[in-house]
C-alpha cells in the first residue's frame, strides 16, 4: 500500500519530466539537417508541392505554435501522422511496441539470473576457475560491442551450425501466428499456437543472447563485488560463526544482502539495453520499436522521432521507479 | 579434560603495512560451568583469540599451535565438522552487534535460522522459543521485537539479541566479545549476571572479553591478562584483582577511576604493535620495575601460586623470596 502510494506520486512527478523531454526533443529534430518534405516528394516535384506538403504536415506555422499544437494532441492521445506511411503514428507504435519490450525483458531477466548466480558463486570461491571466467567475462564483455557480437552469434549459431533460425523476423510465417500484443511467445500462448511458440523462441534465441551478453559484463561485475564486500561483512562472518547451513547462509544472509544493494545500479545498465535494441533489432530484422525508430530517424519522420524518444524517455523512468520500489522491498532500510 | 585447551596459539596477519604478530605463544584452558574474563587494551588480540576457537581468522592470518575443543583442533577441522563446532561447540557474541546482525532480516527470523540449525527443530516450533529467548535476555515485548529489523534497534537491544542469537545455537562455550561496551551501568550489570547464569546454572564454559578488568571481575571465576598479542598473567579471578602479580596489571587496575573521586592513574605509553613474536618482554618499555634482563629475554608464563600464572620474572623473584 505503502508502495503504491509512492509509486503514483513518482508517476505524477514524471509529467513536467516528459514535457522537458517532449520540447527538447521537438527543437532537436528540426534542427538536424536535412528535410523531411524532400525525403517523401518525387525528385520532379516544385516548389508548389514542397510548399503545400509542408503545410500538410504542419510545418508551415511558427515553431511555438508548431509545439503547441503538438502538446495539445498528445495530450488527448495523438501523437500525429507518420510523414512516411501516413499511418497513424500511435498505432504503428503500438503494433511494434509488444516485440521490443519481449525482446529486453527477456534479455533482462536472463542477464540478471545468470549474473546473480554466476557473481555470487564466483564470489563465494574468490581467485577459483569460475571467479576468473566471470571477470574476465567482467572485462571482454565491456570491450565487444553488441553488433559483433550479434554478428558472431549469427555467423556460429546460423551460418556454421544451423541451430538457430535465419536472422529475418519474429516468427515463421508458415505458423500462421495472430498478432496480439505483439510479443510472439505471449500471442502463441494466448493463441493456443504451439508451433508459433517454438518457431517464436528459436527466433528470440540470438538476438535475446546478444542483448543479455551486452548487459552481462556490467552486471556480473556489479554483484560479484557486492556478493565479496557482504562476504567481508561482520553480518556474514556472524551466520558463519554461527554454524548455519550453507544453503541458509548462501540464501539469507549473502545472496538477499547483496541483492538489496543492486537496484539502482541494475536500473542503469539496463538503460543500456534501450539503445543496444536499436542495433540488434535491425541486426535481426525485428520489426520493433528500435528499427522503426532508426528508419524514422533517416528519413526525418518528425512524429515518429519523437514519439521514440518520448516512450525511451518513459521507459527510463518507469525502469527507476521499479527500480526503487524493488529496492524498498528488498531493503527494509529504505524509506520511501 | 578441559572443554577448551589453547596451546601455544600464534596468530600472524599479513597487513599492508606489514606483518602482524596478533597472538604470540599463546596457552589458556576453559573448563565447563566456568566464567574466564580476558581482558586488556584495544588491539591485544583479545577478537582474535575468540575468532581461532570458532576457525574464523581473516583470510590473511595465519596460525600455528593448537586450539583444542573437546580434544579436537579446531585449526585442523575442516567442511561439517567444522560447521558442526560452530555454533553449537563454541559460539560467539560479536563486538559490534548492530554491524553483526543481518540488515535484511528480522531479528525473530535471524533467531530461528539459529534454532533450527542447531536444535533440529521445525520453523514453527522454534519461533516459540526464539520469543522465549529475547524475553530471557530481557528484551521487552518479545512477540512485536521478534518482528523487528536489525536498523530498528537500540544499541542495548542489538546487544541483547545478538547474545540470544548465541544462546539460540545451544553452545557448550560462549564467546562474548566486549558484551557490555557501550551500555550503560545497569545494563551491563544485567548483562554479566546472565553470562554468571549460564555457567552456574547451564554449565556453559564462558570467555568474556572485555577491556575493563574492574568491571567484569565479580561474575568471573579467572581473570586472563592480555598485552600485544601475549598471556602476561592468568589467575583466580579474587587474586589477581586483589594482588595482580604483573606489572601491567597492576597498571590496568591502577588505571581504573575509583568510586570515591579518585581520576585512576593512566598507564604511561602505549601498546607496542608488534610484527613477529617478541623476543623480550614487551612490556618493558612502560614497566616501572623493569630490569635490565627484561630487555634481553621474553619471560615465560610460570606458576607463581595455586592456579596462578605470571609472565614477569621480577615479580617471580619476589615471590620465591618472601
Ligand atoms: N582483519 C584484520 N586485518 C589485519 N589486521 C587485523 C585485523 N583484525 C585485527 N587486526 C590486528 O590484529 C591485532 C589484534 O586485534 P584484535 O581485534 O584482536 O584486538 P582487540 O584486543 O580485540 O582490540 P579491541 O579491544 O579494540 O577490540 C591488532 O593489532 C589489529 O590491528
Ligand atoms: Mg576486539
Amino acid at each position: 500500500m505503502r508502495l503504491a502510494r509512492y509509486a503514483g506520486r513518482r508517476l505524477l512527478l514524471l509529467l513536467p519530466v516528459l514535457v522537458g523531454v517532449s520540447i527538447l526533443t521537438f527543437l532537436l529534430v528540426r534542427v538536424l539537417p536535412g528535410d523531411p518534405v524532400r525525403t517523401v516528394l518525387p525528385q520532379s516535384a516544385t516548389e508548389a508541392d514542397v510548399a503545400a506538403a509542408r503545410e500538410r504536415f504542419g510545418l508551415d506555422a511558427p515553431l511555438p505554435v508548431q509545439y503547441l499544437i503538438y502538446l495539445r494532441n498528445v495530450a488527448t492521445g495523438d501523437l500525429g501522422t507518420s510523414f512516411q506511411s501516413g499511418q497513424d503514428v500511435g498505432v504503428e507504435m503500438g503494433e511494434r511496441i509488444g516485440a521490443t519490450i519481449e525482446l529486453i525483458g527477456y534479455a533482462m531477466i536472463i542477464a540478471l539470473l545468470v549474473a546473480t548466480v554466476i557473481g555470487v558463486a564466483a564470489a563465494l570461491r574468490r581467485g577459483g576457475l569460475l571467479d576468473k571466467g566471470a571477470r574476465l567475462v567482467g572485462i571482454a564483455g565491456n570491450a565487444i560491442p553488441e553488433f559483433v557480437l550479434g554478428l558472431i552469434l549469427i555467423i556460429v549459431f546460423y551460418g556454421s551450425l544451423s541451430w538457430a533460425p535465419a536472422p529475418d523476423g519474429r516468427v515463421d510465417g508458415s505458423t500462421g501466428l495472430v498478432p496480439i500484443t505483439g510479443a510472439s511467445t505471449f500471442d502463441a500462448v494466448l493463441g493456443g499456437n504451439l508451433p508459433a511458440l517454438g518457431s517464436a523462441l528459436a527466433h528470440l534465441a540470438l538476438p535475446v543472447t546478444t542483448l543479455a551478453l551486452v548487459v552481462l559484463a556490467p552486471l556480473l561485475n556489479t554483484v560479484r563485488s557486492g556478493a565479496v564486500s557482504v562476504m567481508d561483512s561482520d553480518a556474514y562472518i556472524c551466520a558463519v560463526a554461527h554454524g548455519l547451513p550453507r544453503r541458509t547462509v548462501i540464501k539469507r544472509y549473502l545472496a538477499r544482502p547483496t541483492l538489496a544493494g543492486l537496484p539502482t545500479l541494475t536500473a542503469l545498465i539496463f538503460g543500456n539495453l534501450i539503445g543496444g535494441a536499436v542495433l540488434v533489432e535491425t541486426m535481426f530484422s525485428w520489426q520493433g520499436l528500435g528499427q522503426w525508430a532508426l528508419k524514422g530517424l533517416v528519413t526525418r519522420d518528425y512524429p515518429v522521432i519523437q514519439t521514440f524518444v518520448l516512450v525511451t524517455a518513459v521507459a527510463y523512468l518507469l525502469l527507476f521507479l521499479i527500480a526503487d520500489v524493488v529496492q524498498a522491498w528488498l531493503d527494509p532500510r529504505v524509506k520511501i | 579434560m578441559s572443554l577448551l585447551s589453547i596451546r601455544d596459539l600464534s596468530v600472524t596477519i599479513a597487513g599492508s603495512t606489514g606483518d602482524v604478530a596478533a597472538l604470540s605463544g599463546v596457552r589458556l584452558d576453559i573448563e565447563p560451568g566456568t566464567v574466564v574474563g580476558l581482558v586488556g587494551e584495544s588491539g591485544g588480540g583479545k577478537s582474535m583469540l575468540a575468532r581461532s576457537v570458532v576457525g574464523l581468522l581473516p583470510h590473511t592470518a595465519s596460525a600455528t599451535g593448537q586450539v583444542l575443543f573437546e580434544g579436537d583442533d579446531v585449526l585442523a577441522m575442516t567442511g561439517d565438522r567444522l560447521r558442526r563446532h560452530r555454533g553449537a561447540g563454541a559460539a560467539m557474541c560479536f563486538q559490534q552487534p548492530l554491524l553483526a546482525l543481518n540488515p535484511v532480516r528480522r531479528v525473530g527470523d535471524q533467531l530461528v535460522d539459529r534454532l533450527v540449525a542447531h536444535g533440529g527443530a521445525a520453523r514453527r516450533a522454534a519461533r516459540a522459543r526464539a520469543v522465549e529467548l529475547l524475553g530471557q535476555v530481557g528484551i521487552r515485548e518479545p512477540e512485536r521485537r521478534f518482528r523487528a529489523y536489525p536498523h530498528e534497534m537500540s544499541g542495548g537491544m542489538a546487544q541483547r539479541v545478538m547474545i540470544a542469537l548465541a544462546l539460540a545455537c545451544g553452545p557448550r562455550l560462549l564467546l562474548a566479545d566486549e558484551p557490555t561496551t557501550g551500555l550503560d551501568v545497569t545494563l551491563a550489570g544485567e548483562m554479566l549476571a546472565l553470562f554468571r547464569r549460564e555457567a552456574t546454572e547451564n554449565g556453559r564454559a564462558v570467555l568474556l572479553i572485555s577491556h575493563d578488568i574492574a568491571g567484569i571481575a565479580a561474575v568471573c571465576d579467572r581473570l586472563a591478562v592480555l598485552y600485544a598479542g601475549t598471556l602476561v598473567e592468568h589467575g583466580p579471578a579474587a587474586e589477581v584483582l586483589d594482588a595482580p602479580r604483573h606489572p601491567y596489571t597492576r597498571g590496568l587496575l591502577a588505571a581504573v577511576p575509583s568510586l570515591h573521586g579518585d581520576p585512576g592513574q593512566p598507564m604511561r605509553g602505549g601498546q607496542p604493535m608488534l610484527g613477529a613474536a617478541p623476543q623480550s618482554c614487551p612490556f618493558e618499555p612502560r614497566c616501572p620495575s623493569g630490569e635490565a634482563e627484561c630487555g634481553r629475554r621474553r619471560p615465560a608464563l610460570v606458576e607463581i601460586g595455586p592456579a596462578h600464572l605470571a609472565a614477569c620474572p621480577v615479580t617471580a623473584r619476589e615471590e620465591a623470596r618472601g
